[in-house]
């Protein structure tokens, strides 16, 4: 008799758990806690569970609602399943044959050694976008300024290189210590990275329509 | 009228009331509800109830040790949760003062 009892406490409870496995993990401890002296104490009574509790996931249902949880998603259905599972498939095949092409073992390998590349290239954007701020925009690879009061040319460039160049030296020490930071600051970096990569395909942009007008206005 | 959508309004007021007293584990709690007259309310209502209520910092547990079974944790009213109970006993007894008129205007008598 007690052994079918606590058989019966452990299928219920596990049913119970089971409908509560999409909360976080601390959430689902937290209601489940007392289920299991709950579970014991009814059927101590002589009272089957479900007869007296009702299905384990309505009672998983009645829980959290209880509790003030939001209700359980609905299971997602085993076609967007197996779909989400061939799409990520076939994203890994792509991702590895193109680290294969260039001679790396792994995504991940690959992205790591051209990290630190990013990382100048962000620098050299970021200290352009600095210097134009300053002396005013100019197509080119090198900052230039002509506008200046009072400096020459010449001072500016270097100025301006000396600017370019210690933004790239930043640029790669925020990308050495970013793994560190917390989550929100990681987050800013990557929205801040994704500024400035449009901002550098907009200068390339640019620079590719000046490089043509000039081109067939005195190429010919 | 349908018992169990009334109880869902006034399942804390019930279940702060219940521990005002006394210091009680789960199972004892839900006992003193059905002996107080709600023999409608769900197990697990009462006890998602006795959750959210300690999340919300009304009640604090502590562990008895039993000798015949296993440990049970009991609930208890703290500062919060007393006055948690005296604030939501107003309302709910000048609601079901005002409901009594109402009843009582129009007739409608059980």
């Amino acid at each position: 008799m007690k052994k079918t009892l606590d058989a019966e406490v452990a299928v219920y409870y596990a049913q119970v758990a089971e409908a509560l496995r999409d909360l976080p993990a601390a959430q689902r401890a937290d209601l489940l806690e007392d289920l299991m002296p709950h579970l014991r104490e009814v059927a101590a009574e002589g009272a089957e569970l479900d007869l007296r509790l009702g299905a384990p996931t309505a009672y998983a249902d009645e829980l959290r609602a209880a509790a003030g949880l939001p209700p359980a998603a609905a299971p997602t259905s085993e076609v967007a399943q197996h779909l989400r599972r061939e799409v990520r498939e076939l994203a890994d095949h792509a991702g590895r044959a193109v680290a294969g092409l260039l001679g790396f073992g792994s995504v991940e390998r690959l992205l790591g050694a051209i990290r630190p590349a990013w990382w100048l290239a962000r620098g050299y954007v970021a200290g352009m976008i600095v210097t134009a701020a300053v002396f005013g925009w100019h197509d080119g690879i090198v900052p230039r300024a002509e506008l200046i009061n009072g400096a020459t040319p010449g001072g500016a460039i270097f100025v301006g290189c000396v600017v370019v160049l210690a933004a790239m030296v930043g640029s790669v020490r925020i990308g050495r210590i970013a793994t560190g930071w917390p989550l929100e600051r990681r987050l800013a970096l990557w929205v801040l990275d994704v500024v400035l990569l449009g901002v550098a395909l907009a200068a390339l942009h640019n620079a590719d329509v000046a490089a043509r007008l000039s081109h067939e206005l005195y190429g010919k | 009228m349908d018992t169990t959508q009334l109880l869902k309004g006034v399942l804390d007021l019930a279940v702060l009331a219940v521990l005002r007293d006394e210091d009680g584990y789960g199972y004892d709690i839900l006992r003193r509800l059905r002996a107080g007259g709600l023999d409608e309310v769900g197990d697990a209502s009462v006890y998602g109830t006795l959750r959210r209520l300690y999340n919300a910092g009304c009640l604090t547990t502590y562990v008895v040790a039993s000798e015949e079974g296993p440990h049970r944790k009991y609930y208890a009213l703290n500062k919060t949760g007393s006055a948690q109970l005296e604030r939501s006993a107003k309302v709910w007894r000048g609601f079901a003062t005002a409901m009594d008129a109402l009843l009582d205007d129009t007739g409608g008598r059980a």
